[in-house]
């Protein structure tokens, strides 16, 4: 009888321990990882604020974009995130996501997904990107549902064969609405096109004030 | 014919969670009844929101959002009118499992900790608190309601996104020009179980079956809590007879937030007036002296 009642004991511990143990040193372990947003959330700190955690837009994302925070996602457990590597935001005109949004996480005001702004599009990898090397790719351009707007298409020589034009994709900061879906057209393995968060440094400030200065 | 008559509360309570799980599947079974979870979801395009959740998020982000508050208003009205914790007993698949563990935790047991009656309502504030100085709703990220939900209603439709190939390629990435290649191998794996965010329900279980008999539905769930001061003057209530009631004490066997049949059996009310009650009727199934019935509290009755 003792020695059953130890194994119950030992085995209670255990598993209780090992659970609790694990959920939370999952649960607080930090994140440093940028988590992107649906269309319209708001500013990522009252974001999660605001975000009951219900999982509402995640079900009602129809092309299963949305995927909803985990245990080791920390804070952001049953938020809604993207990986554009996997499925990019596909800017229903609709815009379901923000539809079935209960609270203000997610900007009711937003009618028009096309400006919506979950990050932006950089070139982050100039010495990969093929068609910065000369080669006729530009897929990222020919993707982008703002077609002409959030990427260009800068032309100019080759530097090496003095014969050919290089088709340098130009991304503009006030089209991009951070869709993804360059970065998930990329043909390269590391893409040479990603998404990054829109708060980056800017360059404004200085820029105006020597402009003032000399005027 | 005679057992269905002697359960049939439970038969019905029974058919009624499976039916909230019916509920939060239906999405994938392409019926438009129901979307969401039980934080929050649309019954016939009516928003319908966790009061609890309602009162954590204004809390945490300290803004008044009209539908939302509309949302949770609907559910704590439906729930005053039937009864508080009535969630707890006929909705909630957390008090469905634990209903389960509190049958093996008389055989597994280890320990039986008793928090103090007051102990839920000090978990309660302090949810609210933390809710108030992180502004962030704190109970939401480990809700265990929400989290069991998501896994029912999403369950299904995530794992088939990771899972890939097969189960998705059908319809919607095929059609978008998106082929599933970067989604298939990587997740043929133990990830998708090691960061589930079931284990918390898991650690709840646990310490039901082992240490604590119904630990989280009695004594900790704050929505539980809630839904315990909402129903404080709720009308639906069990009464009692005391000329047919012989103290068997058979009712307090069957009843998991088991102090509430204690006041009403020993003769000082006729009614179960602690809204700890989850109204689920077990007491009324079990009763050989049919001694017990649920019935309208709605003037004011001394004691007899």
């Amino acid at each position: 009888m003792k020695r059953r009642d130890f194994i119950k004991r030992s085995v209670a511990f255990s598993t209780v321990g090992i659970t609790g143990g694990f959920s939370f040193v999952s649960l607080l372990g930090s994140n440093k990882k940028h988590y992107f947003r649906p269309p319209g959330a708001i500013e990522e700190n009252q974001f999660l604020s605001a975000c009951i955690r219900c999982g509402k837009c995640v079900q009602d994302c129809p092309y299963d974009t949305l995927k909803l925070g985990s245990l080791e996602d920390g804070l952001n457990i049953g938020t809604p995130y993207i990986d554009f590597r996997e499925v990019p935001c596909q800017m229903c005109a609709d815009i379901p996501c923000i539809t079935a949004c209960p609270t203000t996480a997610l900007n009711h005001d937003l009618k028009d997904v096309n400006k919506s702004n979950m990050g932006t599009a950089v070139i982050t990898d100039r010495e990969a990107c093929l068609s910065l090397n000369g080669i006729r790719c530009e897929i990222c351009y020919r993707v982008c549902p703002l077609t002409n707007k959030a990427i260009t298409l800068d032309k100019h020589q080759q530097s090496i064969t003095k014969k050919h034009t290089v088709f340098e994709p130009v991304i503009h900061k006030e089209f991009c609405t951070g869709c993804g879906i360059c970065e998930n057209a990329c043909p390269l393995d590391k893409t040479a096109i990603t998404v990054l968060p829109t708060e980056r440094g800017d360059k404004a400030a200085h820029y105006i004030l020597l402009r003032e200065q000399k005027s | 014919m005679n057992k269905i008559a002697q359960n049939k509360w439970r038969i019905l309570r029974r058919f009624v969670q499976f039916s909230v799980i019916l509920l939060l599947l239906s999405p994938l079974l392409k019926l438009s009844v129901f979307r969401g979870t039980l934080i929050s979801g649309e019954l016939f395009s009516i928003l319908l929101v966790d009061p609890f959740a309602a009162i954590d998020f204004m809390l945490a982000a300290k803004t008044f959002y009209l539908p939302l508050v509309i949302g949770g208003l609907i559910v704590a009205v439906f729930y005053f009118i039937v009864g508080g914790r009535v969630f707890c007993g006929w909705v909630c698949p957390i008090y469905w499992l634990s209903e389960f563990t509190a049958k093996l935790h008389d055989r597994f047991a280890v320990l039986n900790m008793k928090p103090s009656a007051s102990f839920k309502y000090y978990i309660f504030v302090i949810f609210l608190l933390l809710s108030v100085i992180t502004s962030k709703p704190v109970f939401e990220l480990i809700s265990p309601i929400g989290i069991i939900s998501q896994n029912i209603a999403l369950g299904v439709d995530q794992s088939q996104a990771q899972f890939g190939k097969e189960l998705t390629s059908s319809d919607n990435i095929e059609n978008s020009g998106y082929t599933s290649s970067l989604m298939s191998d990587s997740y043929y794996d133990w990830q998708i179980l090691f960061n589930s965010s079931l284990w918390l329900i898991a650690l709840i279980l646990l310490i039901d079956l082992f240490y604590s008999k119904g630990w989280w539905c009695r004594h900790a769930c704050p929505v539980g809590t809630f839904y315990t001061l909402l129903g404080k003057f709720s009308p639906v209530k069990i009464k009692i007879d005391h000329v047919a009631c012989t103290q068997c004490n058979e009712c307090f066997d069957v009843c998991l937030p088991s102090n509430v049949l204690i006041a009403p059996v020993q003769g000082s009310t006729n009614w179960v007036i602690d809204s700890s009650c989850t109204n689920c009727l077990n007491c009324i199934d079990i009763c050989p002296e049919n001694a017990l019935k649920i019935s309208l509290k709605i003037k004011k009755e001394n004691v007899s």
